[in-house]
């Protein structure tokens, strides 16, 4: 878990803030700062929305990184931040994408594959856990660390404070309670769509 | 109602996840070595635009002086009276006397060899005006000399904390890039 995790949002946005200034002032290790924090977030939001695909969410997450570091200018920490500024500029990208890939897949042959032979006790436990990712990965990085503290590491509160380097087992709890309410909000909204 | 147990709350009611493997995604370190490479190019492009559009702005400047002395020189300037160029260069030659060196600086060599951690581990023990100044010495290590900004951070921030609110946003000469925008960001409307 970084230590971002159990700070308070008003003090991300503001370093954010700082950062994105520097980064438009020139400052490379700002940008890299920036680039280090989101990576692996911003991938994962996309490579389970393309089917788990490496090649695909590699291209959209190339041309999403390209158009973020252009578009920097227009990030606004006051209305988000970084990560969830990113992954909508994924987003966005990830659907031009898909319609060149329904083009594409409309002037091919049939492919012969179908999908894969799968026990229906596997099928499902496979979909679940395809749910849980999409929902997961489109949490705000600090929601998924603690939720993977709590409940994939079965950490205590206080130990993910004590982890946390100086969060308090009080901050800890009350990010805990945000992100259960955003992962929850998020399940209902997706499984409302299937 | 009682509110529920934080320790023992299942993440979603009625349904436990509990031999549920946690969605992984391989990370691609190619990738994220090549895309940062690229990015980072950009931004340098970014600063060289920068830097050229402020060589631009002291030229047209420089060109501006240029102007005008050409036209103060063109006048018609009375026997025995300096030109302004003239005027201006008497005033180069005869510099004030120079200030003579601040003796107060205090003998800190031994804190040159010190890591970021080994500062910050002083600032508790030190007098307020002591602790803002290790704070900084600290968070400048981590920036320059080690590239951390997370860190550097964590020490401005409490640099921050610790100035009153009035001056929280006057950035100082001595401020490094990150402080000074913080201190920026800190008072942005």
């Amino acid at each position: 878990m970084t230590g971002a995790a159990a700070r308070e949002p008003d003090a991300l946005d503001w370093e954010e803030h700082a950062l994105r200034e520097a980064v438009l002032a020139g400052h490379e290790t700002a940008w890299r700062a920036l680039y280090e924090r989101s990576f692996d977030a911003v991938y994962a939001f996309v490579y389970h929305r393309v089917g788990r695909q490496s090649h695909r969410a590699d291209d959209v997450v190339q041309e999403a990184w390209l158009v973020a570091v252009r578009r920097i200018a227009a990030f606004d920490p006051a209305r988000g931040n970084f990560e969830s500024w990113l992954k909508g500029i994924a987003e966005n990208v990830l659907k031009n994408h898909r319609r060149r890939w329904a083009r594409d897949a409309r002037s091919e042959p049939l492919a012969a594959s179908g999908p894969a032979d799968t026990a229906p006790t596997e099928e499902h436990a496979l979909e679940v856990r395809e749910l849980l990712a999409l929902v997961l990965t489109g949490l705000p990085g600090r929601y998924q660390d603690v939720l993977r503290a709590k409940y994939q590491e079965q950490l205590s509160v206080a130990e993910i404070a004590a982890r946390s380097g100086g969060g308090t087992p009080k901050a800890v709890e009350s990010l805990l309670s945000r992100a259960r309410a955003a992962f929850r909000g998020a399940y209902e909204k997706l499984t409302g769509e299937r | 109602m009682t509110e529920p147990d934080p320790e023992q709350e299942l993440l979603l009611p009625g349904i436990e996840l509990p031999e549920m493997a946690w969605p992984e995604s391989p990370v691609p370190a190619t990738l994220r070595a090549a895309l940062l490479d690229r990015t980072t190019a950009l931004v340098r492009s970014r600063t060289r635009a920068r830097r050229l559009r402020i060589a631009g702005g002291w030229l047209a400047a420089y060109a501006a002086g240029l102007a005008t002395a050409w036209v103060a020189l063109s006048r018609q300037v009375p026997a025995g009276q300096d030109t302004p160029r003239q005027a201006a260069v008497a005033h180069i030659a005869t510099p004030a006397a120079a200030q003579p060196h601040d003796t107060a600086d205090h003998e800190r060599d031994d804190e040159e060899e010190l890591t970021p951690l080994e500062l910050r581990r002083r600032v508790a023990d030190a007098p307020r005006p002591e602790q803002l100044r290790l704070l900084r010495l600290a968070g400048d290590g981590y920036l320059y000399d080690r590239a951390d900004v997370d860190s550097a951070l964590d020490c401005y921030r409490q640099i921050l904390e610790l100035t009153p609110p009035e001056r929280r946003g006057a950035v100082e000469p001595d401020d490094s890039w990150l402080l000074a925008e913080l201190r920026l960001a800190d008072h942005a409307p």
